[in-house]
């Protein structure tokens, strides 16, 4: 495990005198607060299975039946992650598949069109939802004029299709960007960055894998029956006022667990989905690449607060199976 | 650009929702020669239901605002999306904001230089740290 890491997450193990452990923090698409709720993008339970379609043959970089697999394998990583309904496939590949968000198909399209050549963008993601957040139609365009990819894990060349397509599936089931990642001394994400970090992870077959934060989303997004997943909330607070977007993230140090959320505008959190266990609580600023706006929704906004101290809570909060830590108060400076 | 928001308003294109802004340029820093530009960014409220594009930029009818744009047929586009819009302080011109903080991410040098508070960094060193040139 690689012991450089970003400097919140690095703040946060020395607070609780831990070796470094597995990334963190979740962040459900947030669209809105309405009546002290927060209205988080979010697909029914009916929608699952979800079935999308794909460009015939996928990327022109590598063989289609190697495209095919990456994708897949991305889908199935999602699919399987535990105490999750999720389960997402490809139901047809279709040659002239167009990501048109208002088809009513789940459209995931590879373009090679020559006016992408300046775009600026890698990859777009549009999620169409009503106003209560319950998802009508993801789909996925791919600027494949510009990205070079890869389905050798390790390949330093191009862009691992596996890794990336991953991450994207992650949008597409309403996540936002993760607020931790870790950075290694020699500048390149380290192993254990979360697929919902925000930039692009390294290649590798550990890439290819969810952290107990993604893990976590899933479980609080879409618990299966009987899910026995733990949450911890409460609020932060600081000179008296409720703290923005401040990124609180519970550690239990002795399973090597690491999962957050961000506060919403009255200074609430709340983490659901862990593993039971005795954790202990931190509370960072968002900062650097995952800045507010690259969080999107609420977090636009620029009463966010992005000024106050790491802080970490003097306390152990210990949760077993299905309970609920509740009125936990986090005090800034 | 340097400008005012003056009108918002959300449209269907053929594929996709769009969120059209009508900007009212208040102090050009290169090309756009016009007073009024169409600004264009994926997403937004339509009918009752919203598209929401990762990135995406808000713009806000009545916000003053520095943008960073690239031309995209009869329109402009923020460069880097949410980047290319930064919210500037209303009572003072001299001093911008970014969105959220999210323009750290775009003015950060990768090398040789140190990276600074960029939520306080003034419009003219903005637009030099950007490279931005008439």
């Amino acid at each position: 495990m690689k012991v450089a890491r970003a400097a919140t997450l690095g703040a946060l193990v020395a607070l609780v005198a831990v070796p470094a452990s597995p990334v963190p923090a979740y962040v459900p698409n947030t669209i809105d607060f309405v009546g002290g709720s927060a209205v988080v993008a979010h697909w029914p339970a009916s929608a699952f299975p979800i079935a999308t379609r794909v460009t015939r043959g996928l990327t022109s970089d590598v063989p289609a039946a190697a495209g095919r697999a990456a994708l897949d394998a991305a889908m199935a990583t999602w699919s399987a992650s535990p105490d999750s309904i999720v389960e997402i496939f490809v139901e047809a590949e279709q040659r002239g598949l167009e990501a048109d968000v208002l088809d009513g198909i789940n459209a995931i399209e590879f373009s090679n069109d020559a006016s992408l050549d300046n775009a600026q963008f890698l990859t777009l993601s549009f999620t169409l939802m009503n106003a209560d957040g319950s998802i009508v139609e993801s789909d996925l365009l791919v600027n494949d004029r510009v990205i070079g990819f890869t389905t050798t894990a390790g390949n330093s060349v191009g862009l691992d299709l596996e890794t990336t397509m991953l991450q994207e599936i992650g949008r597409f089931l309403g996540l936002a960007s993760s607020p931790l990642g870790g950075f290694a001394a020699d500048g390149e994400l380290a192993d254990d960055t979360s697929v919902m970090f925000p930039l692009g992870r390294g290649v590798g077959e550990s890439a290819r894998t969810l952290r107990d934060d993604d893990i976590a989303a899933l479980a609080a997004l879409y618990p299966a029956p009987g899910s026995v997943r733990a949450t911890i909330s409460g609020q932060v607070i600081r000179a008296g006022a409720v703290v923005f977007g401040a990124h609180v993230v519970a550690h239990e140090p002795f399973q090597d667990i690491l999962v957050g959320a961000v506060s919403l505008p009255d200074g609430t959190f709340r983490i659901g989905g862990l593993p039971p266990g005795t954790y202990l609580l931190g509370a960072f600023p968002l900062s650097g690449v995952v800045s507010p706006a690259a969080l999107g929704g609420i977090f636009l906004r620029d009463s966010v607060d992005t000024t106050f101290r790491a802080t970490s809570v003097g306390q152990t909060i210990r949760v077993g199976a299905g309970q609920s830590a509740s009125g936990i108060v986090v005090e800034v400076r | 650009m340097a400008g005012t928001v003056v009108a918002v308003r959300t449209v269907r294109t053929p594929r996709s929702i769009e969120t059209v802004a009508r900007v009212r340029v208040d102090r050009a820093f290169k090309g756009a020669d016009s007073r009024l530009l169409t600004v264009r960014a994926p997403g937004g409220l339509y009918k009752g239901r919203r598209l929401v594009v990762p990135g995406s930029p808000e713009l806000i009818q009545g916000e003053s605002v520095l943008l960073f744009l690239y031309r995209d047929v009869d329109s402009w586009r923020p460069v880097g999306m949410f980047q290319g819009v930064w919210r500037l302080d209303r009572d003072d011109l001299k001093m911008a904001r970014a969105s959220g903080s999210g323009g750290a991410v775009v003015l950060a040098p990768k090398a040789g230089r140190a990276a600074v508070d960029l939520r306080q960094r003034t419009v003219s060193q903005l637009v030099g740290d950007a490279g931005v040139t008439r």
